[in-house]
Protein backbone atom coordinates (compact mmCIF):
# COMPACT_ATOMS: atom_id res chain seq x y z
CA UNK A 1 0.00 0.00 0.00
CA UNK A 2 2.85 2.29 0.87
CA UNK A 3 4.38 1.52 -2.52
CA UNK A 4 1.12 2.45 -4.30
CA UNK A 5 0.98 5.70 -2.36
CA UNK A 6 4.48 6.59 -3.51
CA UNK A 7 3.49 5.93 -7.11
CA UNK A 8 0.34 8.07 -6.84
CA UNK A 9 2.26 10.91 -5.22
CA UNK A 10 4.92 10.61 -7.86
CA UNK A 11 2.35 11.04 -10.59
CA UNK A 12 0.89 14.15 -8.95
CA UNK A 13 4.30 15.70 -8.42
CA UNK A 14 5.81 14.97 -11.82
CA UNK A 15 2.80 15.52 -14.04
CA UNK A 16 3.20 19.33 -14.02
CA UNK A 17 6.80 18.88 -15.19
CA UNK A 18 5.64 17.18 -18.37
CA UNK A 19 2.45 19.14 -18.89
CA UNK A 20 2.81 21.54 -21.80
CA UNK A 21 0.18 24.26 -21.67
CA UNK A 22 -1.71 24.13 -24.94
CA UNK A 23 -1.65 27.14 -27.23
CA UNK A 24 -3.61 28.03 -30.28
CA UNK A 25 -2.13 26.12 -33.20
CA UNK A 26 -2.61 29.18 -35.34
CA UNK A 27 0.00 31.01 -33.34
CA UNK A 28 -0.23 34.42 -34.88
CA UNK A 29 -2.56 36.29 -37.19
CA UNK A 30 -1.47 39.63 -38.62
CA UNK A 31 -4.05 41.48 -40.66
CA UNK A 32 -3.31 44.52 -42.78
CA UNK A 33 -5.98 47.21 -42.34
CA UNK A 34 -5.96 50.28 -44.60
CA UNK A 35 -7.20 53.71 -43.56
CA UNK A 36 -6.35 53.25 -39.91
CA UNK A 37 -4.60 56.50 -39.02
CA UNK A 38 -5.65 57.59 -35.56
CA UNK A 39 -6.03 55.92 -32.15
CA UNK A 40 -9.70 56.90 -31.87
CA UNK A 41 -10.44 55.05 -35.13
CA UNK A 42 -8.58 51.97 -33.92
CA UNK A 43 -11.02 51.45 -31.06
CA UNK A 44 -13.81 50.44 -33.42
CA UNK A 45 -11.60 47.96 -35.27
CA UNK A 46 -10.42 46.22 -32.11
CA UNK A 47 -13.92 46.21 -30.67
CA UNK A 48 -15.36 44.51 -33.75
CA UNK A 49 -12.64 41.86 -33.82
CA UNK A 50 -12.85 41.09 -30.10
CA UNK A 51 -16.59 40.56 -30.50
CA UNK A 52 -15.88 37.51 -32.68
CA UNK A 53 -16.28 34.21 -30.86
CA UNK A 54 -12.93 32.95 -32.12
CA UNK A 55 -10.90 35.97 -31.05
CA UNK A 56 -9.48 36.61 -27.59
CA UNK A 57 -7.51 39.76 -28.34
CA UNK A 58 -6.74 42.27 -31.08
CA UNK A 59 -4.18 45.05 -30.97
CA UNK A 60 -3.34 47.59 -33.64
CA UNK A 61 -0.06 48.99 -34.87
CA UNK A 62 -0.49 52.41 -36.43
CA UNK A 63 3.00 52.45 -37.90
CA UNK A 64 2.60 49.28 -39.93
CA UNK A 65 -1.17 49.32 -40.32
CA UNK A 66 -1.30 45.77 -38.99
CA UNK A 67 -3.70 44.37 -36.44
CA UNK A 68 -2.42 41.44 -34.38
CA UNK A 69 -5.21 38.99 -33.69
CA UNK A 70 -5.06 36.26 -31.06
CA UNK A 71 -7.35 33.33 -31.67
CA UNK A 72 -8.81 31.11 -28.97
CA UNK A 73 -7.19 27.76 -28.47
CA UNK A 74 -8.04 25.38 -31.30
CA UNK A 75 -10.29 27.98 -32.90
CA UNK A 76 -10.44 27.85 -36.68
CA UNK A 77 -9.52 30.93 -38.66
CA UNK A 78 -12.42 32.31 -40.67
CA UNK A 79 -11.10 34.80 -43.20
CA UNK A 80 -14.56 36.03 -44.17
CA UNK A 81 -15.48 36.80 -40.57
CA UNK A 82 -12.29 38.79 -40.05
CA UNK A 83 -12.82 40.73 -43.28
CA UNK A 84 -16.41 41.43 -42.34
CA UNK A 85 -15.39 42.75 -38.92
CA UNK A 86 -12.97 45.21 -40.53
CA UNK A 87 -15.52 46.33 -43.12
CA UNK A 88 -18.13 46.88 -40.41
CA UNK A 89 -15.70 49.07 -38.54
CA UNK A 90 -15.49 51.27 -41.63
CA UNK A 91 -12.03 50.35 -42.90
CA UNK A 92 -10.50 48.19 -45.63
CA UNK A 93 -9.13 44.70 -44.90
CA UNK A 94 -5.90 43.69 -46.57
CA UNK A 95 -3.61 40.69 -46.52
CA UNK A 96 -3.55 38.25 -43.62
CA UNK A 97 -0.33 36.62 -42.51
CA UNK A 98 -0.38 33.67 -40.14
CA UNK A 99 1.94 31.30 -38.36
CA UNK A 100 0.35 27.87 -38.08
CA UNK A 101 1.44 24.51 -36.72
CA UNK A 102 0.29 21.29 -38.26
CA UNK A 103 1.19 18.34 -40.38
CA UNK A 104 1.67 18.02 -44.08
CA UNK A 105 -1.12 16.15 -45.72
CA UNK A 106 -2.89 15.68 -49.02
CA UNK A 107 -6.31 17.21 -49.59
CA UNK A 108 -8.61 15.82 -52.22
CA UNK A 109 -10.55 18.36 -54.22
CA UNK A 110 -12.61 17.67 -57.32
CA UNK A 111 -10.77 14.45 -57.97
CA UNK A 112 -7.30 15.94 -57.57
CA UNK A 113 -4.88 15.76 -54.68
CA UNK A 114 -3.36 18.99 -53.32
CA UNK A 115 -0.61 19.45 -50.77
CA UNK A 116 -2.01 20.95 -47.63
CA UNK A 117 -1.38 21.73 -43.98
CA UNK A 118 -3.77 20.27 -41.44
CA UNK A 119 -3.67 22.51 -38.39
CA UNK A 120 -3.03 20.59 -35.20
CA UNK A 121 -6.02 20.13 -32.95
CA UNK A 122 -8.52 21.40 -35.48
CA UNK A 123 -10.16 20.28 -38.69
CA UNK A 124 -8.81 23.32 -40.49
CA UNK A 125 -6.88 22.69 -43.68
CA UNK A 126 -4.91 25.17 -45.76
CA UNK A 127 -3.93 24.41 -49.34
CA UNK A 128 -0.25 25.16 -49.68
CA UNK A 129 0.81 27.62 -52.38
CA UNK A 130 3.67 29.87 -53.25
CA UNK A 131 1.61 32.91 -54.15
CA UNK A 132 0.21 35.34 -51.53
CA UNK A 133 -2.96 36.15 -53.43
CA UNK A 134 -5.58 34.44 -55.47
CA UNK A 135 -4.82 36.20 -58.75
CA UNK A 136 -1.41 34.61 -59.00
CA UNK A 137 -2.29 31.19 -57.61
CA UNK A 138 0.71 28.95 -57.88
CA UNK A 139 0.85 25.71 -56.04
CA UNK A 140 3.96 24.42 -54.32
CA UNK A 141 6.84 23.42 -56.49
CA UNK A 142 8.20 19.90 -56.18
CA UNK A 143 11.51 21.22 -54.83
CA UNK A 144 9.85 23.24 -52.09
CA UNK A 145 7.67 20.34 -51.11
CA UNK A 146 10.60 17.98 -51.00
CA UNK A 147 12.43 20.39 -48.72
CA UNK A 148 9.47 20.58 -46.34
CA UNK A 149 8.89 16.83 -46.34
CA UNK A 150 12.51 16.17 -45.61
CA UNK A 151 12.51 18.65 -42.74
CA UNK A 152 9.38 17.14 -41.23
CA UNK A 153 10.74 13.64 -41.74
CA UNK A 154 8.06 12.63 -44.13
CA UNK A 155 5.32 14.30 -42.15
CA UNK A 156 6.05 12.59 -38.87
CA UNK A 157 7.02 15.86 -37.22
CA UNK A 158 4.87 18.92 -36.90
CA UNK A 159 5.76 21.78 -39.17
CA UNK A 160 5.26 25.48 -38.51
CA UNK A 161 4.50 27.51 -41.62
CA UNK A 162 4.46 31.29 -41.87
CA UNK A 163 2.74 32.87 -44.82
CA UNK A 164 -0.18 34.78 -46.27
CA UNK A 165 -3.61 33.28 -46.58
CA UNK A 166 -6.49 33.97 -48.88
CA UNK A 167 -9.92 32.45 -49.24
CA UNK A 168 -11.43 30.50 -52.09
CA UNK A 169 -15.00 29.83 -53.00
CA UNK A 170 -17.31 27.95 -50.65
CA UNK A 171 -16.22 24.38 -50.11
CA UNK A 172 -12.60 25.00 -51.08
CA UNK A 173 -10.13 25.38 -48.21
CA UNK A 174 -8.23 28.66 -47.98
CA UNK A 175 -4.70 28.85 -49.31
CA UNK A 176 -1.54 29.43 -47.32
CA UNK A 177 1.51 30.69 -49.19
CA UNK A 178 4.73 29.30 -47.73
CA UNK A 179 6.95 32.28 -46.91
CA UNK A 180 9.02 30.29 -44.42
CA UNK A 181 8.78 27.15 -42.36
CA UNK A 182 10.41 25.42 -39.42
CA UNK A 183 10.03 22.06 -37.80
CA UNK A 184 8.55 21.74 -34.32
CA UNK B 1 -41.21 94.27 -19.68
CA UNK B 2 -42.04 97.65 -21.20
CA UNK B 3 -42.61 97.95 -24.92
CA UNK B 4 -39.34 99.77 -25.66
CA UNK B 5 -37.23 97.28 -23.75
CA UNK B 6 -39.01 94.36 -25.37
CA UNK B 7 -38.32 95.82 -28.80
CA UNK B 8 -34.66 96.34 -27.90
CA UNK B 9 -34.41 92.90 -26.44
CA UNK B 10 -35.94 91.30 -29.49
CA UNK B 11 -33.57 93.36 -31.61
CA UNK B 12 -30.52 92.25 -29.73
CA UNK B 13 -31.76 88.70 -29.73
CA UNK B 14 -32.19 88.82 -33.46
CA UNK B 15 -28.79 90.43 -33.78
CA UNK B 16 -27.32 87.78 -31.61
CA UNK B 17 -28.95 85.09 -33.69
CA UNK B 18 -26.35 85.63 -36.35
CA UNK B 19 -23.43 84.92 -34.12
CA UNK B 20 -25.43 82.43 -32.14
CA UNK B 21 -25.95 80.41 -35.32
CA UNK B 22 -22.61 78.93 -34.54
CA UNK B 23 -23.29 78.24 -30.90
CA UNK B 24 -25.74 75.37 -30.56
CA UNK B 25 -23.82 73.39 -32.98
CA UNK B 26 -23.87 72.76 -36.53
CA UNK B 27 -20.82 70.86 -35.51
CA UNK B 28 -21.07 67.21 -36.19
CA UNK B 29 -18.67 64.52 -35.40
CA UNK B 30 -15.47 66.41 -35.96
CA UNK B 31 -11.98 65.18 -36.02
CA UNK B 32 -11.12 68.85 -36.03
CA UNK B 33 -12.87 70.90 -33.40
CA UNK B 34 -15.24 73.27 -35.17
CA UNK B 35 -15.45 71.58 -38.55
CA UNK B 36 -17.01 68.35 -39.71
CA UNK B 37 -15.35 65.10 -40.69
CA UNK B 38 -16.05 62.11 -42.90
CA UNK B 39 -14.30 59.44 -40.81
CA UNK B 40 -16.34 56.29 -40.16
CA UNK B 41 -18.33 55.17 -37.13
CA UNK B 42 -18.33 51.39 -36.67
CA UNK B 43 -21.58 49.57 -37.34
CA UNK B 44 -23.60 49.43 -34.15
CA UNK B 45 -21.19 51.76 -32.40
CA UNK B 46 -21.95 54.89 -30.39
CA UNK B 47 -19.85 57.99 -29.90
CA UNK B 48 -20.76 60.71 -27.43
CA UNK B 49 -19.45 64.22 -27.72
CA UNK B 50 -19.86 67.23 -25.48
CA UNK B 51 -18.58 70.72 -26.10
CA UNK B 52 -18.88 73.89 -24.08
CA UNK B 53 -18.82 76.91 -26.39
CA UNK B 54 -18.57 80.42 -25.00
CA UNK B 55 -19.39 83.25 -27.33
CA UNK B 56 -18.78 86.83 -26.40
CA UNK B 57 -19.99 89.70 -28.53
CA UNK B 58 -19.52 93.20 -27.15
CA UNK B 59 -18.62 95.46 -30.02
CA UNK B 60 -21.88 97.35 -30.42
CA UNK B 61 -21.83 100.32 -32.83
CA UNK B 62 -24.99 101.81 -31.29
CA UNK B 63 -25.52 103.76 -28.08
CA UNK B 64 -27.30 100.78 -26.51
CA UNK B 65 -23.86 99.32 -25.84
CA UNK B 66 -25.22 95.80 -26.11
CA UNK B 67 -23.13 93.00 -24.71
CA UNK B 68 -23.85 89.37 -25.26
CA UNK B 69 -22.39 86.34 -23.55
CA UNK B 70 -23.71 82.95 -24.45
CA UNK B 71 -22.57 79.49 -23.46
CA UNK B 72 -23.89 76.42 -25.18
CA UNK B 73 -23.24 72.95 -23.83
CA UNK B 74 -23.68 70.98 -27.01
CA UNK B 75 -24.10 67.25 -26.65
CA UNK B 76 -23.99 64.98 -29.67
CA UNK B 77 -24.79 61.30 -29.79
CA UNK B 78 -23.59 59.50 -32.91
CA UNK B 79 -24.70 56.06 -34.03
CA UNK B 80 -23.20 53.93 -36.79
CA UNK B 81 -26.14 52.34 -38.60
CA UNK B 82 -23.74 50.90 -41.16
CA UNK B 83 -20.08 51.67 -41.79
CA UNK B 84 -21.24 54.28 -44.32
CA UNK B 85 -24.33 55.70 -42.60
CA UNK B 86 -23.99 57.61 -39.35
CA UNK B 87 -26.81 59.37 -37.50
CA UNK B 88 -26.28 62.36 -35.25
CA UNK B 89 -28.53 63.80 -32.57
CA UNK B 90 -27.41 67.22 -31.36
CA UNK B 91 -29.05 68.65 -28.25
CA UNK B 92 -27.68 71.83 -26.74
CA UNK B 93 -28.26 73.54 -23.45
CA UNK B 94 -27.81 77.27 -23.64
CA UNK B 95 -27.05 80.00 -21.16
CA UNK B 96 -27.47 83.56 -22.37
CA UNK B 97 -26.67 86.89 -20.78
CA UNK B 98 -27.63 90.13 -22.49
CA UNK B 99 -26.78 93.61 -21.26
CA UNK B 100 -28.05 96.73 -22.89
CA UNK B 101 -28.98 100.29 -22.13
CA UNK B 102 -32.70 101.00 -22.28
CA UNK B 103 -32.91 103.97 -24.64
CA UNK B 104 -35.99 105.41 -22.95
CA UNK B 105 -34.77 105.36 -19.36
CA UNK B 106 -31.05 105.14 -19.84
CA UNK B 107 -30.99 102.31 -17.36
CA UNK B 108 -28.65 99.45 -17.80
CA UNK B 109 -30.51 96.15 -18.12
CA UNK B 110 -29.00 92.77 -17.48
CA UNK B 111 -31.00 89.70 -18.40
CA UNK B 112 -30.17 86.02 -18.07
CA UNK B 113 -31.84 83.11 -19.76
CA UNK B 114 -31.08 79.44 -19.94
CA UNK B 115 -32.71 76.36 -21.28
CA UNK B 116 -32.70 73.53 -23.74
CA UNK B 117 -31.92 74.41 -27.32
CA UNK B 118 -33.59 72.93 -30.37
CA UNK B 119 -32.80 69.32 -31.29
CA UNK B 120 -31.01 68.71 -34.58
CA UNK B 121 -30.93 65.31 -36.31
CA UNK B 122 -28.49 64.62 -39.11
CA UNK B 123 -27.64 61.71 -41.35
CA UNK B 124 -24.27 61.40 -43.06
CA UNK B 125 -23.62 58.82 -45.77
CA UNK B 126 -20.17 58.06 -47.18
CA UNK B 127 -20.29 57.72 -50.94
CA UNK B 128 -16.58 57.68 -51.59
CA UNK B 129 -13.88 56.05 -49.50
CA UNK B 130 -10.39 55.11 -50.53
CA UNK B 131 -8.19 53.65 -47.82
CA UNK B 132 -4.43 53.33 -47.99
CA UNK B 133 -1.93 51.84 -45.54
CA UNK B 134 -0.88 55.39 -44.67
CA UNK B 135 -4.15 57.28 -44.91
CA UNK B 136 -7.62 57.66 -46.27
CA UNK B 137 -9.72 59.90 -48.53
CA UNK B 138 -13.48 60.15 -48.04
CA UNK B 139 -16.50 62.15 -49.03
CA UNK B 140 -19.93 62.07 -47.43
CA UNK B 141 -23.03 64.10 -48.20
CA UNK B 142 -25.29 64.87 -45.28
CA UNK B 143 -28.79 66.11 -44.55
CA UNK B 144 -30.50 67.15 -41.36
CA UNK B 145 -33.49 68.70 -39.68
CA UNK B 146 -33.84 71.06 -36.73
CA UNK B 147 -36.92 70.49 -34.62
CA UNK B 148 -38.64 73.11 -32.46
CA UNK B 149 -38.06 71.34 -29.17
CA UNK B 150 -36.22 74.06 -27.30
CA UNK B 151 -37.30 76.35 -24.49
CA UNK B 152 -39.40 79.29 -25.57
CA UNK B 153 -37.48 81.53 -23.16
CA UNK B 154 -34.50 81.32 -25.47
CA UNK B 155 -36.34 82.65 -28.49
CA UNK B 156 -35.24 83.54 -31.07
CA UNK B 157 -32.19 81.33 -30.56
CA UNK B 158 -34.74 78.56 -30.36
CA UNK B 159 -37.53 78.84 -32.87
CA UNK B 160 -40.85 77.21 -33.57
CA UNK B 161 -39.76 76.45 -37.10
CA UNK B 162 -38.61 73.19 -38.62
CA UNK B 163 -35.42 73.91 -40.51
CA UNK B 164 -33.58 71.76 -42.99
CA UNK B 165 -29.91 71.51 -43.78
CA UNK B 166 -27.87 69.66 -46.34
CA UNK B 167 -24.30 69.62 -47.51
CA UNK B 168 -21.18 67.52 -47.71
CA UNK B 169 -17.96 66.83 -45.89
CA UNK B 170 -14.63 65.45 -47.06
CA UNK B 171 -11.61 64.16 -45.18
CA UNK B 172 -8.11 63.32 -46.30
CA UNK B 173 -5.40 61.92 -44.06
CA UNK B 174 -1.87 60.96 -45.04
CA UNK B 175 1.55 60.06 -43.74
CA UNK B 176 0.12 57.69 -41.10
CA UNK B 177 -1.98 60.30 -39.41
CA UNK B 178 0.62 63.05 -39.41
CA UNK B 179 -1.63 65.26 -41.53
CA UNK B 180 -5.36 65.61 -41.92
CA UNK B 181 -7.45 68.04 -43.93
CA UNK B 182 -11.22 68.31 -43.56
CA UNK B 183 -13.56 70.50 -45.56
CA UNK B 184 -17.30 70.88 -45.39
CA UNK B 185 -20.08 73.06 -46.70
CA UNK B 186 -23.61 73.10 -45.31
CA UNK B 187 -26.67 75.09 -46.34
CA UNK B 188 -29.43 75.59 -43.82
CA UNK B 189 -32.94 76.49 -44.91
CA UNK B 190 -34.69 78.31 -42.09
CA UNK B 191 -38.45 78.37 -42.33
CA UNK B 192 -41.05 80.70 -40.91
CA UNK B 193 -42.84 80.21 -37.61
CA UNK B 194 -44.84 82.68 -35.51
CA UNK B 195 -44.21 85.46 -38.04
CA UNK B 196 -40.45 85.15 -37.69
CA UNK B 197 -38.15 83.68 -40.31
CA UNK B 198 -34.43 83.65 -39.82
CA UNK B 199 -32.43 84.08 -43.00
CA UNK B 200 -30.87 81.02 -44.56
CA UNK B 201 -27.29 80.21 -43.59
CA UNK B 202 -24.33 78.86 -45.52
CA UNK B 203 -21.58 77.34 -43.37
CA UNK B 204 -18.16 76.45 -44.70
CA UNK B 205 -15.18 75.03 -42.88
CA UNK B 206 -11.62 74.09 -43.69
CA UNK B 207 -9.43 72.41 -41.08
CA UNK B 208 -5.87 71.17 -40.97
CA UNK B 209 -4.55 68.92 -38.22
CA UNK B 210 -0.88 68.26 -37.65
CA UNK B 211 0.34 65.55 -35.30
CA UNK B 212 3.15 66.80 -33.10
CA UNK B 213 3.25 63.84 -30.72
CA UNK B 214 4.52 61.29 -31.19
CA UNK B 215 6.78 62.80 -33.80
CA UNK B 216 7.71 59.32 -34.97
CA UNK B 217 5.32 56.44 -34.56
CA UNK B 218 6.63 53.66 -32.31
CA UNK B 219 7.20 50.24 -33.81
CA UNK B 220 4.32 48.76 -31.85
CA UNK B 221 0.92 49.82 -30.65
CA UNK B 222 -1.45 52.70 -31.19
CA UNK B 223 -0.09 55.54 -29.06
CA UNK B 224 -2.00 58.61 -27.97
CA UNK B 225 -1.77 61.51 -30.42
CA UNK B 226 -1.41 65.23 -29.83
CA UNK B 227 -2.54 67.45 -32.71
CA UNK B 228 -2.24 71.13 -33.42
CA UNK B 229 -5.33 72.28 -35.28
CA UNK B 230 -5.86 75.26 -37.56
CA UNK B 231 -9.34 76.00 -38.87
CA UNK B 232 -11.13 78.56 -40.97
CA UNK B 233 -14.86 78.63 -40.24
CA UNK B 234 -17.22 80.91 -42.08
CA UNK B 235 -20.90 81.79 -42.27
CA UNK B 236 -22.98 83.67 -44.78
CA UNK B 237 -26.45 84.55 -43.50
CA UNK B 238 -29.38 86.11 -45.30
CA UNK B 239 -31.42 88.79 -43.60
CA UNK B 240 -34.21 87.66 -41.32
CA UNK B 241 -37.86 88.64 -41.53
CA UNK B 242 -40.33 89.58 -38.83
CA UNK B 243 -44.01 89.94 -39.64
CA UNK B 244 -43.14 89.78 -43.30
CA UNK B 245 -40.72 92.70 -43.11
CA UNK B 246 -36.98 92.38 -43.62
CA UNK B 247 -34.90 93.14 -40.57
CA UNK B 248 -32.12 95.37 -41.84
CA UNK B 249 -29.95 94.72 -38.83
CA UNK B 250 -29.60 91.02 -39.54
CA UNK B 251 -27.53 88.68 -41.63
CA UNK B 252 -24.10 89.21 -43.08
CA UNK B 253 -20.92 87.20 -43.14
CA UNK B 254 -18.24 86.27 -40.70
CA UNK B 255 -15.00 84.36 -41.00
CA UNK B 256 -13.13 82.90 -38.05
CA UNK B 257 -9.59 81.66 -37.85
CA UNK B 258 -9.43 79.06 -35.13
CA UNK B 259 -6.26 77.62 -33.63
CA UNK B 260 -6.75 74.65 -31.38
CA UNK B 261 -5.26 71.61 -29.75
CA UNK B 262 -6.47 68.04 -29.53
CA UNK B 263 -5.38 64.98 -27.56
CA UNK B 264 -6.62 61.66 -28.92
CA UNK B 265 -6.56 58.20 -27.34
CA UNK B 266 -8.33 55.02 -28.38
CA UNK B 267 -11.21 55.71 -26.08
CA UNK B 268 -11.54 59.48 -25.81
CA UNK B 269 -10.50 62.81 -27.28
CA UNK B 270 -9.94 66.09 -25.41
CA UNK B 271 -9.89 69.35 -27.33
CA UNK B 272 -9.95 73.11 -27.10
CA UNK B 273 -9.92 75.96 -29.58
CA UNK B 274 -10.58 79.65 -29.88
CA UNK B 275 -12.34 81.15 -32.88
CA UNK B 276 -11.21 84.68 -33.66
CA UNK B 277 -13.16 86.70 -36.21
CA UNK B 278 -10.96 88.07 -38.96
CA UNK B 279 -13.79 89.23 -41.20
CA UNK B 280 -17.12 90.51 -39.92
CA UNK B 281 -19.35 92.05 -42.51
CA UNK B 282 -22.63 92.34 -40.67
CA UNK B 283 -25.63 94.15 -42.03
CA UNK B 284 -26.79 97.28 -40.22
CA UNK B 285 -25.91 97.84 -36.59
CA UNK B 286 -25.17 94.44 -35.14
CA UNK B 287 -23.04 93.45 -32.21
CA UNK B 288 -19.78 92.01 -33.43
CA UNK B 289 -18.26 88.86 -32.02
CA UNK B 290 -15.14 89.07 -29.90
CA UNK B 291 -14.39 85.37 -29.85
CA UNK B 292 -15.80 81.89 -29.43
CA UNK B 293 -13.95 79.61 -27.05
CA UNK B 294 -14.62 75.90 -27.23
CA UNK B 295 -13.55 73.03 -24.99
CA UNK B 296 -14.86 69.53 -25.07
CA UNK B 297 -14.41 65.81 -25.21
CA UNK B 298 -15.71 62.83 -27.11
CA UNK B 299 -15.75 59.21 -26.12
CA UNK B 300 -16.16 55.86 -27.87
CA UNK B 301 -18.97 54.24 -25.93
CA UNK B 302 -18.40 50.53 -25.17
Amino acid sequence: MFKNLIIILGVFITTPMFYQPAFAEIQSVEMQVDGMTCPFCVYGIEKKLKALQEVTDASSNLKTGIVDIVLKEDAPLDIEKLNKAILESGFTPGKIKIKATGELTMHKLEGKQYHALKVTGTNQVFLLTLAPDHEKEEFLSAEKLKEMEKASEGGSKEIIITGYIHSHSVGVPPALSVESFEVN
Amino acid sequence: MNYIFKKCFIAVSVLSLFVLSIIPGNDLLSAPINSNVALPVRKGGFIFRSQARWLRATDDPTSSDKKLNAVAITNTLVYGVTPDLALFAIFPYIFRNVELTDPSSGKRIDKNDSGIGDLTLIGRYTIYAKDYPSGTARFAPLAGIKLPTGDDDLEPITTESVDLQFGGVSTITWDFGRHEVDADIIYRINTEAEDFEKGDDLFYDLAYEFRVYPWTLPDVGAPNFLYLVAEANGIFSQKSELNGKTIDNSGGSILFLSPGIQFATKRYILEASIQLPVIQDLNGNQVETDFVFTAGFRVNLP
